[in-house]
């Protein structure tokens, strides 16, 4: 056969140089840095080994930044598909003003998501239209400095989130509902089914896929988490929704590289470990189902 | 039968309810941006005293918009040019030929959709190469970052082609390059339009890769301009609105003339992703 010539492997050539030079390499050599005492304070860099870590490790804030990503991204991903998923499921029945609503509820995530954390740093202020509105419902108990009190600031963070992207995963559930053949739910609607039981044992099962997708961005998506965090707290108040992202930030702009480095190669674990079970147990639940 | 004539209407009140929810907001911002410092400065959905237009002058001056956008238009159309052309290329080559090499390859940039790239090493090899602050350097980021993304969509567009038309093209004479642009492009030509809306919203709304590497004010994007704008003018709620509206407004106006297209494409996009 003429594969050769007709597919010549050179085609891969500017993809591989530009995808290997920014991508693979700085990610690879990362691994090595982290084990090192790179600074801007430093001529040279000198190899540290695990201490590093252990360094990391004893002062607590990478892990503090950990466990806020780990919250941050289980709220939004259990939040965003749960709204998600009751939209799609709405808004694919019989309503007047469909398309009207797709679109509106859709319009958050083509913005900017640092835009989007301006607008909510407006609202959440303590005398912003939030506090606003719970005084007008009588529920002053409950408002608060929605980013200034360290105990909800990262929730806060989290709806703003969720707010911008729920939209997007509904229009992932909407095209997997309509891809479900009409066959199947007539003929669960002749065997006399409840609407809740159709939705439990016809359409849940049919959307396995769409939720796949939807958790995985979703989750990947949240543990990557930056600029929303940054807009709105960047990180504060004292360090109560540092992420990792924002760590690394930090990190950098105080030329603290190794350190930064190796918190990288912690999110990059966390990701790589999370969505691989992630995918694993989602795929098998597929099939199963 | 009462519930079911009731139904309808309490979900489209619901509906009603929760799209407020992304309306007031954004009215909130919009009613805001046209009232003097201390009107915005009380945070209420009440209409300005005087509306003050002059706001947006201001803010478009002082805030640089202009030259944002067009930073903000340079570094798009660059990244969606370059990652497309070269992943689609990739793409066409991956999805023809089955080899170990080839499958090596292909796994590589799966990789790359799911681990994040080491951002300190990233930022200091660009500033050795001295292409921080740079739209080129910027460019050629995004288009690594985004390549696995289209090369994924693409290579099962691909395969959807029948090869036996790129036989009939290399009887008559195409093979490599020429096959891909004679052939194949035109075919791809729907799928290419879902990977640049990808690839346009994800790099004209990104702020922190800016944030990393352009320092220069000059090659300041829209997102990194506003940034700028809001740690300088704070408190100054009125002008940062409009600030945020003016950054808003190319994305707002594309939207709304097509929707419809855009969330279908970035539902196909994720899919096939």
């Amino acid at each position: 056969m003429h594969i050769r010539k007709m597919y010549p492997l050179w085609l891969l050539l500017p993809v591989l140089l530009i995808y290997g030079s920014l991508y693979i390499i700085p990610t690879l050599s990362g691994f090595y840095y982290s084990v090192t005492d790179w600074n801007i304070y430093k001529e040279s860099i000198q190899f540290v080994g695990l201490q590093q870590y252990r360094d990391l490790l004893d002062v607590g804030d990478l892990m503090n930044a950990m466990k806020h990503t780990m919250i941050y991204a289980i709220i939004v991903t259990v939040l965003q598909n749960g709204l998600g998923l009751c939209l799609a499921l709405v808004l694919t029945s019989r309503i007047v003003g469909r398309n009207w609503f797709r679109t509106i509820f859709f319009l958050p995530c083509v913005l900017s998501t640092l835009i989007i954390g301006y607008v909510f740093s407006a609202i959440y202020q303590p005398d912003g239209i939030l506090n606003e509105f719970l005084r007008f419902l009588g529920l002053d108990f409950i408002t608060t400095d929605w980013l200034g009190n360290a105990d909800v600031a990262l929730y806060s963070i989290s709806v703003a989130n969720v707010w911008q992207y729920s939209g997007f995963t509904m229009a992932i559930y909407i095209a997997g509902i309509l891809m479900i053949p009409k066959e199947m739910i007539e003929a669960s609607i002749i065997d006399g089914s409840s609407y809740f039981k159709r939705v439990r044992h016809v359409v849940f099962p049919l959307l396995a896929p769409s939720f796949t997708i939807n958790v995985i961005l979703s989750l990947i998506g949240s543990l990557k988490v930056f600029e929303i965090v940054f807009a709105l707290t960047s990180g504060g108040p004292g360090d109560a929704t540092e992420v990792v992202n924002t760590y690394i930030f930090d990190q950098f702009s105080e030329g603290m590289y190794a350190y930064g480095t190796a918190a990288n190669v912690c999110l990059f674990i966390a990701i790589a470990v999370i969505s691989f079970i992630a995918l694993y147990v989602l795929r098998k639940r597929e099939v199963q189902l | 039968m009462k519930a079911k004539t009731l139904l309808p209407f309490i979900k489209f009140l619901i509906m009603c309810l929760l799209s407020l929810l992304i309306i007031i907001p954004l009215l909130f911002i919009v009613l805001s941006s046209l009232k003097n410092v201390k009107e915005a400065a009380l945070m209420s959905l009440a209409l300005p005293s005087k509306w003050m237009w002059s706001n947006f002058s201001v803010v478009f001056e002082q805030g640089n918009m202009l030259r944002g956008l067009t930073n903000s238009g340079i570094v798009t159309v660059g990244s969606v040019l370059l990652t497309i052309g070269i992943g689609v290329l990739a793409a066409f080559i991956l999805a023809r030929r089955s080899g170990r090499v080839t499958a090596i390859i292909y796994i590589i940039f799966v990789a790359g959709l799911i681990a994040p790239p080491s951002i300190i090493p990233t930022i200091k090899f660009l500033q050795i190469l001295h292409m921080n602050n740079q739209f080129f350097g910027v460019i050629l980021l995004y288009s690594a970052l985004n390549a696995p993304f289209i090369i994924l969509m693409m290579t099962g567009f691909v395969k959807s082609i029948p090869k036996e038309i790129d036989e009939s093209a290399f009887v008559d004479g195409s093979q490599g390059f020429g096959l891909f642009i004679r052939i194949i492009l035109p075919l791809l030509l729907p799928s290419i339009t879902t990977a640049t809306v990808f690839v346009f919203l994800g790099v004209w709304n990104d702020f922190q890769w800016p944030l990393y590497l352009l320092s220069n004010s000059e090659k300041w994007t829209i997102p990194l301009s506003v940034y700028m704008f809001k740690s300088k003018f704070g408190t100054d709620w009125n002008y940062v609105f409009a600030d945020l509206i003016i950054a808003m407004l190319p994305i707002l106006l594309v939207y709304s003339i097509g929707q419809r297209f855009i969330i279908e494409e970035m539902t196909a996009g994720a899919i096939k992703g």
